[in-house]
């Protein structure tokens, strides 16, 4: 059994890898091959995870499946892949928003699908063994690999704003993660000989001796990726400007990996203390989910309003990464998983309905309830996961996130505050999309939306639904805020409420 | 026996045939072809050498008077050697490329290099400088072309000068110690502690430090190294910015580390050479990547960037004097890490001019950037090996550029100079933005109509040699850095 | 009574069978002929009534009280999102009112929205309202009371602004949701908060109910609703807004009577949601603008029955008007809103079926043996005595007074002639608001059987006579407002015309809420509006975009052209610097 989930777990970015080489290998114009690659190896990546779901035993807060090779072993560097709750959940998070990513989107320009497989399996790739490293170096290799393909991905928007965005992106996330260079290099010198850059030891070591003075350059990398305030500027640009399926990676992938990152290397590496610095980054969550939030009111193009949404989601999760000082933050991961789901299912919407329509501006949207009732209803799903609306998994991540910091009145006012915002602005744009009947004429000529683009977000719409009552579909362990003695804040009140009327 | 063999045989196996070479060349013009593959057959040959020299524990295979071949002489040998191998692939065959004698030029200027990279000897070192340097002024000088001959009257004036400092440097020193040899100048300052009382030697290691600054292109000493590039057809400008770059940083870096160890830090009355290259280093690698952001065209950009990374060594250079007074038994490994870095530069450069030699028009003008648009687009394999070198020069992984920077780095951090160590990390930032520039034109934008790109079979081979010699390296970046280690610690901490 | 029982166990099905219809209703609905569509919704509709008034049986007579069928979802859920259902007698209660009001409400849409496109969309969300209302009654955990309170409320919303997607509408729709946000959100501040600060808790809770409630002043959106069409406002009003509002009230009911000052509150609330409702309502000219203030001013007199601390009186005030009101929304109910909108509103719904079946919810709202009597009844008697036991039943004399004049206003209005001829509707738009009449009197009745003692039921003779006397107000009321109609149908003006003439201003300010509500509504957008701006453009595009990284920039290129100016391709120059530069570092190094 062991045997098999060390293979998976290997299988988790090394199929996507494969895919990429041989999709590259293809002739150009093969594109129909090409096409049936990317998604053979997509799926295969998901149906690998759900199969290491399935059989891996939620054990303690230790990695469930873990596999050593020695790499360089002069200098303590070793491929170490691992997986515990937090990395599982993300990793089944990409899996499936690759998946979403190959299957329902298409470049514009058509001679440019062979790279557009490739590069899009190579960022699925380089994502999940972000997740699945366990030693520092390793983790920074994926880190920086995953830019590669997203620069090409993301310029190859329909406007040249694509190829500077992206190049802005590309160019502050590597500033800040040769930063994290430093950082890591500090770390490693402050945790003794012999070197070594193993996560769990680093971690263990630096508990004992304490945490070096250059920690803070970790954070920069994460909070780019994560892009919280003031490190924001660059998302709301990017998915204004990027092609769809970008849009549904940013959202979807980059952005919770950026938590996942914070959570698992720096709140390790400093014992989740933050090294002093958590009330800070708590604050910024908060500003982060209400700056998103207002900024989403008053947006005219529909994908940067849903940018300003996922903004907010995040700044929701970095406060249930960050406040929660134990050592595992089901808030957090559970709220980074409902934002990069719930934004996968907007920017697909928003990426067929604007390549549809030829425009991005809400004013110019609308009658698409008359004209696709079915499919703009299932894009529901998505908001009602924004707006933290019960029975989705953005509701389950928020009321994660806001029980944890419930001991804070304030902060959870503040929070919920801005959940209130954001749900606000994301239904006004969807019923702005979908009133009106008399634009219905307007909509592009043609098959649209495609078969499969429907069927995607069906399932899309499935799994955020299914999460939403089912939080344990992925997540296989219950934490420790519940296993404590907090019984259900729920049943109370109908119970009091049973047993007045019942003594009538 | 084998290591005096070897150590005559580097440098006699290019000198000689290469002088022969350069007179038939000039004399035949029509045995050009049959010339240049001997002369490349030379150079795998002293390739395959410094391996063979290199099978052996690389200790002290021969040390002469002013010469030492060792495991770290024969590793930047090799280095020099394939570089220059890897420039007469580049071009020949080319038309209009190749100028009668050229190769033979070539194989002089490799043969100062690798005198360079033995140098044991302060005379050794001007002599290699002076070595590599004339045949380039030679090449450059070769064509019947204004701004070339003006290159190469800039190279002759500025490397006669500071090669003047050099030799001036080393006078002082030998009428204070009595020997210019690096082992006698660390035995005297080693008993003369302090040398702030001593006004002449500080003077001779100024002298010393400008002069072979400049011949490596430190800033501000930079410029002339630039229009000399620019000016040099490709081959000439690889081995310039290429071979004689990596073997005269070796070179200083053994002249400082062994020579001038003691001095290491700042006493009273004078200021250690460490700080000095503490303070150049930076400012290199802050202005000269700059400068190459702002670069219109190919070559030119190329040499400001080795000139920032120059500056990349020369900071730690000066971690390296550092680390070997706070903590000596970490001292090898961060010269491992400097060689490290000198292998991936080498292998750098030559995919750079990869690039070069496919895009340079046939007036052997120095290609704008913009010749490189839509290369993706007709030759995907080309572009992928000048994309490989480009981001490995910005230190992105998988490629090799990755692990060699990290290496420097932690360097840097060992020394306790988080605030250089953050400086240098951030200069990267600062190369990949230029790189990526590069990148992006090549696969996002369409070709420019009338570019037209020149393959031939050897600029095949040299790509196809680069970019897997950049994965390799990277993916597997243990054997280099043991190899580097064994030979910093036999050629200089012995 | 075993099958009363077992159907009571079954309390799945209370929302199973009205989502599954809807399901099938929405998506068949374009092949399905009108009258097997309308078979569909109905049974829907039907089942859950009998269920739960099977239910009811079982609690009133059945052997033994207390909470049936406890059915908890374990599979792969996660503590606290465990979907517990459990059927208590106060969920039995609020089901069995929120059924019936779903069926007439269907039965009315069935007929006045039968020739519009998308009306089996329509009918649908009505079985949805049905199916979230079974779900928040049914509900014994966070998650599900949750899931009940804001399905609920998105139903309803989207009921509510259905025929106004057309025009920049669905305003009633948006505005009725976001202040459903903030309740939802407020309630579940308020069960995170249970465990730690009860009081909070408490407070956060009564919050949600007030804003739910729509009372002052979070009542911006009652105006608006009158747009809707009729089934939808009778729907949101009754079902969705006071039904649910009480109900999630009597839930917090223990915490809410440990905190002393929460009584007060809810009292002042109370009371100036009644005033409110009186005056607003008077000044109204639209019959569904004034029954939508009669809503409130029930609403208010709930919260006056909790402050007072009688819950009972207050579910009784909710079970008799929540019936009689939505029947009169639905009586003078109009065809599908704006699509038959005239000048001065909906045209309402002219014909004899409905005028009877208006003058039996008219009785229904006073005359014994209705409900509402005897919830009067119980409220007036459980009041406290002194001056201000006084002053709050002369308030509910006045109030019904006021009820009297509007609904006697109304009546006329449903009385009058149709401007244009068109044809009046058929039988069921009597059907549905007369059965609502009649279920009031039954289920009067049936409390009377239930529970014999006089002091359960009206609180005592003070209570009967209170009772009396309001209905008494009731018919005066009714009469003032013949006296003042009469008149003012020949052509001479009536100084009460002149009186509302002048009063144009009033009754744009009563639209508006007496303003509050629309500030409330607006102000709030307005502000973070001006806030996203300033984060957007200013912090963002402005301080981090062009100030930071732009200087950086900017900097960076600045070095390298000086550099470039420095380097101009002169070697004298270079040898001047090297020569320098050698002076500058011998110099440096001596110190």
């Amino acid at each position: 059994m062991s045997l098999i989930s060390e293979i998976l777990l290997l299988a988790l970015p090394l199929t996507p890898a494969t895919g990429a080489i041989i999709a590259g290998l293809c002739p150009r114009r093969a594109i129909k091959t090409v096409r049936f690659l990317g998604w053979g190896f997509s799926i295969a990546t998901l149906i690998a995870w759900i199969i290491l779901r399935v059989i891996l035993s939620a054990a303690d807060n230790g990695l469930m499946v873990s596999l050593f090779l020695p790499w360089v072993p002069s200098l303590g560097i070793g491929l170490h892949f691992g997986l515990d709750q937090m990395g599982l959940m993300l990793s089944g998070l990409i899996a499936s928003v690759g998946t979403v990513a190959m299957i329902a989107t298409w470049p514009a320009q058509p001679d440019t699908n062979r790279s557009h497989v490739v590069f899009l399996l190579l960022a699925e790739a380089g994502m999940l063994g972000v997740v699945t490293a366990w030693d520092l170096i390793l983790f920074i290799v994926f880190w920086e690999v995953t830019l590669v393909p997203f620069f090409f991905l993301m310029g190859r928007g329909p406007t040249r704003g694509g190829v500077s965005s992206a190049t802005r992106f590309f160019i502050t996330s590597v500033t800040s993660s040769v930063l994290m260079w430093v950082g890591v290099l500090m770390v490693v010198k402050a945790a003794g000989l012999p070197r070594t850059f193993d996560l769990l030891e680093l971690g263990e070591r630096l508990g004992i001796s304490g945490v070096p003075a250059g920690m803070w350059l970790l954070l920069p990398a994460f909070l780019i990726r994560m892009a919280v305030v003031p490190l924001h500027t660059w998302f709301p640009v990017a998915a204004a400007n990027v092609p769809a399926a970008a849009g549904i990676m940013l959202a979807g992938g980059v952005l919770p990996l950026g938590g996942y990152g914070l959570a698992q290397v720096f709140e390790r590496l400093c014992s989740h203390t933050g090294c002093g610095l958590n009330a800070w980054l708590t604050w910024i969550g908060v500003v982060t989910a209400l700056g998103g939030g207002v900024a989403s009111m008053v947006q005219r193009d529909i994908k940067r309003l849903l940018a300003y949404v996922c903004l907010a989601q995040i700044g929701l999760a970095l406060v249930g990464i960050s406040f929660s000082g134990r050592d595992w933050l089901e808030g957090g991961s559970m709220m980074l998983v409902a934002a990069g789901l719930g934004g996968a299912c907007l920017f697909l919407f928003a990426g067929v309905i604007c390549e549809a329509r030829g425009s991005q501006r809400i004013s110019e949207i609308s009658g698409l309830w008359r004209s696709h009732p079915f499919f703009a209803g299932m894009a529901f799903t998505g908001v009602a996961s924004a707006a933290a609306i019960p029975g989705t998994c953005g509701f389950v991540g928020s009321v994660m996130v806001l029980r944890e910091i419930s001991v804070e009145p304030l902060l959870s006012s503040f929070l919920a505050g801005a959940i209130l915002v954001v749900g606000a602005s994301v239904v006004w744009a969807y019923r702005r999309i979908l009133g009106g009947s008399h634009l219905a004429a307007v909509w592009a000529k043609g098959r649209w939306p495609r078969r499969r683009q429907v069927t995607i977000l069906a399932l899309l719409t499935l799994v955020i639904v299914l999460t939403g009552f089912f939080p344990g579909l992925i997540s296989p362990r219950s934490f420790k805020l519940s296993d404590s003695a907090n019984p259900d804040a729920g049943s109370q009140a109908p119970r009091a409420g049973a047993s007045i009327s019942g003594g009538e | 026996m084998s290591g005096a063999c070897g150590g005559y045989l580097t440098l006699g196996l290019a000198w000689v045939p290469g002088i022969l070479i350069t007179v038939l060349d000039a004399r035949f013009p029509l045995a050009q072809r049959r010339l240049t593959w001997l002369a490349m057959a030379l150079l795998a040959g002293e390739c395959f050498l410094s391996a063979w020299l290199w099978s052996g524990e690389p200790g002290t295979l021969f040390a002469g008077r002013g010469l030492r071949l060792d495991g770290f002489s024969v590793f930047i040998q090799g280095l020099v050697f394939l570089g220059a191998l890897c420039a007469l692939l580049l071009v020949d065959g080319r038309q209009g490329k190749m100028r009668p004698g050229s190769a033979g030029l070539i194989l002089l200027s490799t043969t100062g290099a690798a005198m360079l990279a033995m140098a044991w000897d302060l005379i050794g070192v001007a002599a290699g400088f002076i070595g590599a340097l004339v045949p380039l002024w030679g090449l450059s000088a070769l064509h019947a072309n204004e701004y070339r001959r003006e290159g190469a009257l800039k190279g002759m004036l500025m490397g006669l000068l500071a090669t003047a400092f050099v030799g001036m440097g080393a006078a002082f020193v030998l009428a204070r110690v009595g020997t210019t040899h690096f082992i006698g100048i660390r035995a005297f300052l080693q008993t003369h502690a302090s040398i702030g009382s001593d006004p002449l030697m500080v003077a001779a290691l100024s002298l010393l430090l400008a002069g072979s600054g400049c011949l490596i292109a430190a800033l501000p000493l930079h410029m002339w190294f630039v229009d000399v590039v620019e000016s040099l057809p490709v081959h000439g400008a690889l081995v310039l910015s290429g071979g004689m770059m990596v073997a005269g940083l070796a070179a200083v870096g053994r002249m400082l580390l062994v020579g001038f160890l003691p001095v290491s830090e700042s006493g009273p009355g004078y200021l250690s050479w460490t700080s000095i290259l503490h303070g150049v280093g930076i400012a290199a690698l802050v202005a000269c990547n700059a400068l190459a952001l702002v670069q219109p065209r190919l070559k030119r950009m190329i040499a400001y960037l080795a000139a920032g990374q120059g500056g990349l060594v020369l900071v730690t250079l000066a971690a390296v004097g550092k680390i070997s007074i706070i903590n000596p038994g970490l001292a090898g490994k961060a010269t491992g890490s400097i060689l490290v870095f000198l292998a991936v530069f080498a292998v750098n450069w030559i995919g750079l001019f990869v690039a070069v030699a496919a895009v340079e028009g046939t007036d052997g003008e120095d290609p704008g950037i913009g010749r490189l648009q839509g290369l993706a687009g007709e030759h995907p394999w080309l572009a992928v090996a000048v994309g490989l070198a480009l981001l490995c020069m910005a230190g992105m992984p998988p490629t090799a550029g990755f692990f060699s920077r990290l290496y420097l780095l932690e360097a840097m951090v060992d020394a306790g100079w988080l605030a250089t160590a953050i400086v240098a990390a951030l200069s990267l930032g600062l190369v990949l933005v230029m790189s990526l520039g590069l990148v992006a034109a090549m696969v996002l934008r369409p070709a420019r109509p009338g570019a037209v790109v020149r393959l031939s079979w050897g600029v095949g081979l040299v790509a196809m040699l680069s970019s897997t010699a950049i994965l390799l390296l990277g993916i597997l970046p243990g054997g280099i850095l043991d190899l580097a280690v064994r030979s910093a610690t036999a050629g200089i901490f012995f | 009574m075993d099958v009363c029982g077992n159907l009571a166990r079954a309390h799945l099905l209370l929302w199973i069978v009205p989502a599954v219809c809807a399901i099938f209703t929405s998506a068949l609905g374009r092949r399905l002929s009108h009258r097997a569509l309308s078979g569909l919704s109905l049974v829907g509709a039907i089942l859950p009534v009998a269920q739960s008034a099977a239910a009811a049986v079982f609690f009133l007579w059945g052997p033994q009280a207390g909470n049936l069928g406890r059915v908890e979802i374990g599979f792969m859920t996660r503590d606290p999102f465990s979907l517990v259902f459990e059927l208590t007698p106060l969920g039995t209660w609020a089901m069995l009112l929120c059924s019936i009001l779903v069926l007439a409400a269907q039965i009315h849409a069935i007929g006045s929205v039968a020739r519009l496109v998308g009306r089996h969309r329509y009918q649908a969300l009505v079985l949805t309202v049905g199916a979230a209302g079974g779900v928040l009654f049914t509900a014994a955990s966070m998650v599900t009371l949750l899931f009940g309170w804001e399905s609920l409320a998105l139903a309803s919303a989207f009921l509510a602004g259905f025929w106004e997607s057309e025009q920049g509408g669905g305003r009633t729709g948006m505005r009725w949701l976001l202040f459903q946000r903030v309740s939802g959100l407020l309630l579940l501040l308020g069960l995170l908060a249970l465990q730690t600060y009860s009081t909070l808790a408490a407070t956060f809770v009564a919050a949600a109910a007030l804003v739910r409630l729509g009372q002052l002043p979070f009542h911006g959106w009652i105006p608006d609703s009158s747009r809707a069409p009729s089934s939808a406002m009778a729907l949101l009003h009754g079902a969705a807004s006071l039904l649910a509002g009480i109900f999630v009230l009597d839930r917090i009911w223990p915490l809410f009577s440990q905190v002393e000052s929460m009584a007060l509150v809810t009292g002042i609330v109370g009371a100036s949601g009644v005033v409110f409702g009186i005056l607003a309502g008077l000044q109204q000219h639209r019959p569904q603008k004034m029954l939508g203030w009669l809503f409130l001013l029930t609403g208010g007199f709930c919260l006056m029955g909790y402050s007072v601390g009688d819950p009972v009186a207050a579910r009784l005030l909710v079970s008799g008007n929540m019936l009689v009101l939505g029947g009169l929304v639905l009586a003078v109910g109009t065809f599908a809103g704006p699509l038959f909108e005239t000048e001065s509103g909906p045209s309402v719904a002219k014909s004899p079926h409905t005028r009877k079946a208006y003058l039996i919810l008219v009785a229904a709202l006073a005359l014994p043996p209705s409900l509402t009597f005897v919830a009067l009844g119980r409220f007036c008697g459980s009041v406290p005595s002194g001056t201000i036991g006084l002053l709050i039943r002369v308030l509910v004399c006045l109030a019904m007074l006021t009820c009297g004049w509007i609904l006697r206003r109304v009546y006329s209005e449903l009385a009058s002639k149709d401007p244009d001829g068109k044809k009046p509707a058929g039988r069921w738009a009597g059907a549905a608001p007369g059965g609502l009449g009649v279920t009031a009197f039954v289920f009067g009745l049936a409390a009377f059987f239930s529970h014999h003692e006089s002091e359960y039921l009206y609180g005592g003779s003070v209570g009967f006579y209170w009772a009396l006397g309001s209905a008494a107000a009731l018919l005066a009321g009714w009469l003032l407002g013949t006296a003042v109609a009469v008149p003012g149908r020949v052509g001479k003006r009536h100084w009460t015309d002149r009186l509302t003439n002048s009063q144009l201003i009033m009754d744009k300010i009563a639209g508006t809420g007496l303003g509050v509500g629309e500030m409330v509504a607006r102000l709030p957008v307005i502000i973070l509006r001006a806030l996203g701006v300033v984060f957007w453009r200013g912090i963002g595009d402005f301080i981090i975009d062009t100030l930071i990284m732009g200087t950086t920039v900017r900097t960076i290129e600045g070095i390298g052209t000086a550099m470039r100016y420095i380097q101009n391709g002169r070697v004298q120059r270079y040898m001047f610097v090297l020569v320098l530069a050698t002076l500058l570092l011998v110099l440096a190094m001596l110190r």
